[in-house]
């Protein structure tokens, strides 16, 4: 992707971001329970689908790697790894900080939260493998079989709220057999900053990308 | 406790800095890469008086 097209998708991002802001602090009503601090919500949320979304995309260029064994599938595993990582943690540290004024704590060791912290050191795991890695490939081919089996905890951290009693809210969006349990307002200000969020999430999916054939490049002149 | 302001301040300001700065770090690390290939292959050609016509 060229220079003028990323900095294009820049300033989408930026844009989306200040339009989302906007519509969260000044257009959608405060929650009447937990007041202004469920406002966390719109960037919790979507931070976590990002992270599902980084994940998928690590499982399939994990899978297209060992079948192809074309570097491109690898480049792109780590840099969604990476990014899948950041948005993760983002995800621990909003819900955390939302649950010291609402919950009282910090940190519940509930299904849900539990089944986040697991993930996001699996994915850590596979950074700080990829990190260590010396040789040919660069552990490329371990880290594809990490990127595909760590892909588990997906389903689990996402069922979680059906399938064990927690602390942690149920599905508020896509919930069996009910519509969304959000006013249209709330949830159209959630949806934006999904797509705001996965627009960031490709901007810096094509930087880490680059970095990652630059740093083949350097290998390659070394002396 | 303290007021509920101050815990969402702190997670959008965590969130959206933790975003700038990484954005950042791809950046400055791409411009370094580039910086440093650049160089390499400056130090592998030989300088231009060397070279046969």
């Amino acid at each position: 992707m060229r220079t003028k097209a990323l900095k294009n998708l820049a300033m989408i991002s930026a844009a989306g971001v200040t339009a989302g802001l906007v519509a969260i602090f000044f257009v959608v009503p405060t929650e009447q329970f937990q007041g202004i601090v469920q406002k966390i919500f719109y960037i919790h949320v979507p931070a976590a689908w990002v992270a599902y979304l980084a994940f998928a995309v690590v499982l399939v260029s994990s899978i297209s790697y060992l079948r192809s064994g074309a570097e491109r599938w690898d480049h792109l595993a780590l840099a969604s790894a990476e990014t899948g990582v950041l948005f993760t943690g983002l995800t621990l540290l909003t819900g955390m900080l939302w649950g010291k004024p609402v919950w009282g704590t910090y940190w519940v060791w509930d299904p849900r939260l539990t089944l986040t912290l697991v993930l996001f050191l699996i994915y850590l795991g596979y950074l700080w493998f990829r990190a260590m890695s010396t040789g040919p490939d660069r552990g490329a081919r371990v880290a594809a079989v990490i990127g595909i089996t760590g892909f588990v905890a997906i389903p689990l951290v996402h069922f979680s709220v059906d399938w064990w009693r927690g602390q942690h809210p149920g599905r508020t969006v896509f919930r069996p057999e009910a519509s969304p349990a959000l006013p249209a307002s709330m949830l159209l200000a959630m949806l934006w900053m999904v797509m705001v969020f996965t627009v960031l999430y490709a901007l810096m999916l094509v930087l880490r990308v680059r970095i990652a054939r630059l740093e083949q490049e350097l290998a390659s002149v070394e002396p | 406790m303290r007021d509920p302001v101050v815990f969402l301040v702190i997670a959008y300001g965590a969130f959206f800095g933790g975003i700038a700065l990484y954005l950042r770090s791809l950046v400055s690390r791409q411009r370094a890469l580039e910086k440093k290939i650049q160089q390499r292959s400056n130090d592998v050609s030989p300088p231009k008086e060397l070279r046969s016509p």
